[in-house]
């Protein structure tokens, strides 16, 4: 079967002791808390409290750790509704739904949408890793340099569909993005690049600092700058449960869009490289081709947070799976699992789930429970939230930019990252007045580093020879569905122009 | 709220021309700073060849955002720059980045809070300084005595 009875139970003792059960709910609680915190992000509270995790056992430390990571998953998600700040870089999607069903007074019923999503997708995550983890480790060890390459691109490629409009635009935030990530030494050679003398560069810019200068910044220059009667504003109205509570047709509406979402995040939190945010922009990139809601996109609708939830808490869970089983953390997050593993002399890989059942399944139990709590603990306290968050702009935003200070300084405790907060908040804002969407630009930010060493890598495999990725079968596959969809971008941009002028002509000659 | 037409230089829209002439700088940058680490070959690419290609990358797309979309679809402006609120948010970045490690939380927090408020065009003195005060009260217990970061209260 599964596995042995002797290490599901010896997994359900661990993750349903006292220990385990209260480290777990801390976990979540203080994510989600956490991960509302504009300013304050999972990696940056991650890595705050990974040393009060030190003298826990590693098991536990892992615990609540993950219930960090994923309580803050949730939390981003609540900030990304009520102020359109994402809390997390993953919510950045949930922003372009959620806020907008905010402003429409359906605030509850879009974070009550996101806490079910969530639950599902990350349960169907967990279910997931503890039936497949190693077949599916199987299927990505066939995976070589060249597959990674090609889904990159794809990925990248995906993001730049997300912002809407200006393809020429988002794909040079991808572009430059892309820049921005290799910041720093080069590991191959040793050489530093774009450092500029800085020593504090050589591991590249601080992602939390250009996260927040890009994202967050602005809205809050934006904001500050309106007239009062224009601030975003919660309407703290319809906070009771039963306003909450979707309507049987918002449960119709999500059915399939969690699904979907679900699926895209299992798969891609499983590859390393991509994780919750490829995962949640390509889910609500298919959401926008497959769907038909009655109020558009980015206006509030409701399959545009239920999609990119569920998939990112799927692959928020899936992302352990390569983590412990091929010892690869997709992203800085699971650099960090993995770092308290090894201090702990726990070495992950292949072996794990052989030599140590006991942890893998203590885990899986615990990331069972911890899905269940997110929803239990929050739900409720949806109304604390959305009243808490409908503070009035002026009194917020300070304490907001307070809290980025603080947040920014505790991941590094270093203050040229304040500098760079600053600085990219300068270009973000600058970006945002020029219209270009900054999401890509993290996407790119992010892969830059692996996609280079892809790409290296498969060059010397394959001696100088591109075509490599195109003959390669699935490699191959990646490269024909990315120019699949530059493609369907350019003809939806022609046809869309088209259109336009269509209307335009009409509106003069009448 | 803006119906106006965008406005255009030799046809091409104002914004554009900024957005694309600056992709096109920074791409062009990028190709020059690349050009002095070792390319390689495109069998053993070098430090500089990725970032050379994404330089250009960048700098075509940086003339294809000022001649396709500038065009084509020309952006709407979106009024004056918020000035005030950025000068106001940075002040307080800077202020905290100044005071952090000399004066510990408490200092830091308060400037940071205070200056951000004068942001807004409606900012007061005293409500300011209420508000500094109260989300220093704020931070330090969430953050000192709660999570017990090593970030001092305060030091003179």
């Amino acid at each position: 079967m599964l596995a042995p009875l002797s290490d599901l139970a010896a997994g359900i003792a661990v993750a349903y002791s006292p220990e385990g059960l209260l480290y777990c709910a801390m976990g979540v609680l203080l994510g989600t808390f956490i991960g509302a915190l504009p300013g304050v992000g999972p990696l940056a509270s991650i890595a705050m409290l990974m040393p009060l995790t030190f003298h826990l056992d590693t098991t536990i430390a892992i615990i609540m750790l993950a219930g960090i990571y994923y309580g803050s998953a949730y939390g981003g998600a609540i900030a990304a509704i009520l102020l359109n700040l994402p809390g997390t870089a993953n919510a950045t999607v949930t922003c372009l739904d959620g806020y907008p069903m905010a402003q429409r007074g359906r605030a509850g019923v879009a974070m009550f949408t996101t806490a079910t999503a969530s639950f599902i997708g990350g349960t169907v995550g967990v279910l997931l890793m503890a039936a497949f983890a190693p077949p599916l480790a199987r299927f990505a060890q066939n995976f070589g340099s060249q597959e990674y390459f090609a889904l990159m691109v794809l990925g990248l490629l995906a993001a730049s569909l997300v912002a809407s409009g200006n393809p020429f635009r988002a794909l040079a935030m991808v572009a430059f993005g892309l820049v921005l990530g290799l910041v720093g030494m080069d590991v191959n050679s040793g050489q530093p690049r774009f450092t500029f003398g800085f020593i504090e560069l050589y591991d590249g810019l601080p992602l939390a600092a250009v996260a927040l200068g890009l994202f967050g910044l602005p809205e809050i220059i934006r904001n500050a700058n309106k007239p009062r009667h224009e601030r975003p504003n919660i309407k703290a109205g319809d906070i009771s449960l039963r306003a909450m509570f979707p309507t049987r047709e918002d449960w119709r509406r999500i059915r399939m869009p969690i699904v979907r979402g679900t699926g895209i995040g299992a798969f891609f939190g499983t590859l390393p490289g991509t994780g919750g945010l490829v995962a949640s922009f390509i889910a609500y990139a298919v959401e926008r081709r497959t769907s038909k809601p009655p109020e558009g996109f980015g206006k509030g609708a409701i399959e545009g947070v239920a999609a990119p939830e569920s998939s990112n808490n799927a692959a928020v869970q899936t992302a352990f799976i390569p983590t412990l089983t091929l010892g690869i953390p997709g992203d800085a997050i699971m650099a960090l699992m993995l770092a308290v593993l090894m201090i702990n002399g726990v070495v992950p890989g292949p072996q794990l789930v052989t030599q140590d059942p006991g942890m893998f399944w203590g885990l899986v139990f615990s990331f069972l429970l911890g899905n269940l709590l997110l929803v239990v603990l929050n739900v409720p306290l949806i109304g604390v939230w959305v009243r808490l968050l409908s503070i009035r702009y002026s009194i917020l935003f300070p304490a907001i930019v307070a809290f980025v200070c603080i947040g920014i300084y505790s991941v590094n405790y270093r203050v040229v990252d304040l500098f760079a907060v600053m600085g990219f908040g300068v270009i973000g804002y600058g970006m945002s007045l020029l219209k270009f969407e900054p999401a890509p630009l993290i996407l790119g930010l992010i892969l830059g580093p692996m996609m280079e060493e892809n790409l290296r890598r498969s060059m010397l495999i394959s001696r100088g020879d591109f075509s490599t990725f195109f003959t390669r079968p699935l490699s191959g596959a990646f490269m024909a569905i990315s120019a699949g969809l530059l493609v369907w971008m350019i003809w939806s941009e022609i046809r869309r122009r088209r259109r336009l002028r269509a209307t335009k002509s009409g509106e003069q000659a009448s | 709220m803006n119906d106006a037409a965008p406005k255009r230089i030799a046809g091409i829209g104002i914004t554009e021309i900024v957005a694309g002439g600056l992709c096109v700088l920074v791409g062009a940058a990028t190709m020059v700073e690349a050009l002095s680490y070792a390319m390689g070959t495109a069998r053993r690419m070098g430090p500089g060849w990725f970032p050379f290609a994404l330089g250009l990358l960048l700098l075509l797309l940086g003339l294809g955002i000022a001649f396709v979309e500038g065009v084509l679809t020309p952006a709407r402006s979106s009024g004056s720059p918020a000035y005030r609120a950025l000068i106001g948010v940075m002040a307080a970045i800077l202020a905290f980045a100044l005071l952090i490690e000399r004066n510990g939380l408490a200092p830091s927090v308060f400037a940071a809070t205070f200056l951000a408020t004068l942001a807004e065009q409606e900012a007061r003195f005293l409500p300011s300084v209420a508000l500094a005060a109260g989300v220093t009260i704020l931070t330090a217990i969430i953050f000192h005595f709660g999570l017990a970061l090593p970030i001092p209260l305060w030091s003179i």
